[in-house]
């Protein structure tokens, strides 16, 4: 039983099997709630790790406004993945994504437990292995260069051009421009797509993510791969690495215009879905 | 290339909320409050303007017309 003031709710962080939590007393960790500490909540097996929170906070339409203000989310959002990351040292976890919420005691029970097999699977397939995000930026302007030397039908196309009358020619122009913006995504993709085979290879799982803007990343090239695999941890994790240190320095040697970033090792944040029936996306699937 | 070991404080904001937001959480249907019950996509891209903003403001603010703008695009999905 978890005892609730009539203004509280459950936040909850993550799942564990009761074996695993068992072999730990929780010492006094402040919850996402300062004011309270995180506890395990126990039901057929299973461990949730949770912390009483106040409505004022996480009840749906306060929470709604909550996340608006970047203090108060930047603040929880650290604590969710910060807490996690100490989970995941000690124990397998479930990862929940930030926000999770019961109502009582009696609702999460009710959901550890017809979920309680799906949740217990992706514990067995998670254990031992954690999750790394690969980022791909890409210098438009040297995969530019690249494209306009090895394309011959650019060059075909330029000399027809010129052929042209002049009101004939802006158009044609703006046509080969487009014909050229095309091939240098292309060439993007071709080389994100074989990286990706390759670290697919040594994944248990991927999901390809949507690309950061360019006002978001801030930077000059361009957010080109972000895909997160999941990875067993130890001589796989290595290899992973290896094989995008390997092409970093392939491309800084070649000057492909490739630039890699990678982080790691996170929870399984994206391999933990266990409602989902679509989880494989190995293919690539983008959301 | 750049590796970010996540007990290294550099992983940024914008990282974390990547891994802890993005396409929202499992439970949809079962939970009775959760940011699952909103619109996550657009939730999620909210956040992530809103942290633009803050981003952009140390360099360059955007005028509120183009900020406006730019979340009408996005909420028509471009």
């Amino acid at each position: 039983m978890i005892e609730l003031d009539n203004d509280q709710l459950i936040y909850v962080y993550a799942f564990i099997t009761e074996k695993q939590a068992s072999t730990d007393n929780l010492e006094k960790i402040t919850g996402i709630d300062p004011k309270n500490n995180v506890e395990f909540f126990t039901s057929e097996g299973l461990t949730a790790v949770i912390c009483k929170v106040q409505s004022e906070d996480f009840a749906e339409e306060n929470f709604k406004k909550n996340v608006e203000d970047m203090k108060w989310l930047q603040q929880r959002a650290y604590h969710h993945h910060e807490l996690m990351n100490s989970l995941h040292d000690k124990f397998t976890i479930l990862p929940l994504k930030f926000g999770t919420i019961f109502e009582n005691d009696e609702r999460l029970t009710n959901m550890m437990n017809e979920y309680n097999d799906q949740m217990k699977q992706i514990l067995t397939d998670v254990d031992g292995k954690e999750e790394w995000n690969l980022k791909i930026f890409a210098d438009r302007e040297i995969f530019s260069e690249k494209v306009l030397e090895d394309n011959n039908e650019i060059a075909e196309k330029k000399q027809e051009i010129s052929q042209l009358s002049k009101g004939k020619q802006f158009f044609a122009r703006k046509k080969l421009d487009k014909f050229i913006e095309d091939q240098i995504q292309m060439e993007v993709e071709k080389k994100c797509k074989g990286i990706h085979d390759k670290l697919v290879k040594l994944s248990q799982n991927a999901e390809v993510k949507k690309n950061w803007e360019q006002k978001v990343t801030g930077r000059q090239d361009e957010m080109s791969w972000n895909c997160v695999y999941l990875v067993e941890t130890g001589d796989e994790v290595d290899k992973f690495k290896k094989v995008i240190e390997d092409y970093q320095q392939h491309s800084d040697s070649e000057k492909e215009g490739l630039f890699f970033e990678t982080t790691g090792p996170w929870p399984a944040y994206h391999f933990a879905n266990f409602k989902s029936h679509s989880s494989t996306v190995l293919e690539g699937e983008s959301n | 290339m750049q590796t970010e070991t996540l007990d290294n404080k550099d992983v940024s904001l914008l990282d974390i909320l990547d891994a802890v937001l993005d396409k929202g959480v499992a439970l949809r249907g079962d939970i009775t409050i959760s940011i699952a019950d909103i619109d996550l996509v657009y939730l999620d891209l909210r956040i992530l303007l809103t942290s633009v903003e803050t981003l952009i403001e140390t360099r360059q603010k955007p005028s509120v017309s183009e900020m406006e703008q730019k979340i009408h695009q996005q909420e028509r999905g471009f």
